[in-house]
This record gives structure tokens, sequence and C-alpha cells, in this order.
């Protein structure tokens, strides 16, 4: 087995990296294929689905749950949602629309759990160092 | 029909991310990724043709 590189992270700064930015934190913990595997496929289903939604699934507003999904695109939600009012789409695209909006909140949640991953590597990096 | 073309490569993302996130060798989390995918995706696709038979019965 390859030895791995001592953390240069603690697992709450890798954590909110790992949020911020997809993939980042396990880029961090010298973890690169998975932090481009993660950083490709989450930051390319929630671009895909704002894209398929016609760009306006992301938005800030009180109340409303999709955002609370959305959050944890990190970055990138905040980036596309400031700013935006509600949007409004038209009767014909509210099918896809609502496609969209689900890829942007899958995306989000599965960000999520890399997050956890991100903390949990970081860890056993720890308690594994000598 | 459409849902399904949309949600299949939902299936593939979500089977990727989630052995990248308890395997650490690559090429485990492609093998036993693309397996939950076929697995999700199928059960994508009995999920919407029961639905389908149930709303055609009710």
């Amino acid at each position: 087995m390859t030895p791995r590189p001592k953390p240069s992270l603690d697992p709450v700064s890798a954590g909110i990296l790992a949020w911020v930015v997809p993939g980042a934190g396990h880029l961090v913990l010298g973890r690169k294929a998975k932090a481009v595997m993660f950083f490709v496929l989450i930051v390319g289903t929630f671009l895909a689905g704002w894209m398929i939604s016609g760009r306006e699934n992301v938005w800030f507003e009180r109340g409303r749950l999709h955002m609370l999904a959305q959050l944890g695109g990190g970055l990138l939600t905040f980036v596309l949602g400031l700013g935006r009012s509600p949007a409004d789409p038209k009767e014909a695209v509210m099918h896809v629309f609502e496609i969209g909006t689900l890829y942007t909140m899958v995306a989000g949640l599965l960000n999520v759990l890399v997050v956890m991953d991100a903390v949990t590597t970081s860890l056993r990096l720890r308690r594994n160092a000598p | 029909m459409i849902d399904l073309v949309y949600l299949l490569p939902l299936c593939l993302v979500v089977g990727l991310v989630y052995e990248g996130t308890h395997e650490d060798d690559m090429k485990v989390i492609v093998r036993k990724g693309l397996k939950f995918t076929v697995l999700l995706a199928a059960g994508t696709v009995l999920l919407a043709a029961v639905m389908l038979v149930l709303g055609r019965l009710l």
C-alpha cells in the first residue's frame, strides 16, 4: 500500500473546503483522483440542472425548501442564486423546470455526502499518522 | 418516458459519488459505481412501470 501524505488540514477545515468547492477537501487531503471525480460529477450535475431549467431554478427565498438541498452545492449556489428574483417559469417548461431543480437538489445533497467523507478521511488520516 | 431519460444520468452520478465516498481505489469505485447505477436504474424503471400500471388501473 502506498503511503498517504499527512493531512495538512483539520477535519473542520477539510469539511468547509469540501462544501465551498466540491472535491476541494479531497484534493487537499491527497485524494486527487476522487477530488476530480467529485468536482466533475457534482458541479456538472448542478450546472446541467441549472441549464435544463432555463437558468432560473436557483434563488434565495425564505421558506423555499429546494434551496436547503441546493445549498449543499456551496459557492456555486451563491454565485448562481444571489441577486436573482423568484423564477416565473411558463406552463410549457414547468415539467423540465422541475427536473432541472431535481438535478440541482441531488447535486447539493450528494455534496453533503462528499463533505462527510472529507471529514472522516481527514480524521482517519490523522489517526493513522505516525 | 422523458422523465426516465433525465433520471438515468442522475443514477450514474449517484452511483459513482456514493461508491466514491465508500471506497479508495478508483477502479473499485468505477466497477462498484456502475453496478450500483445499474441497480438504481433498474429500480427506477421498475418503479416507473409499476406507477404506470397503477395509473392505468386506478
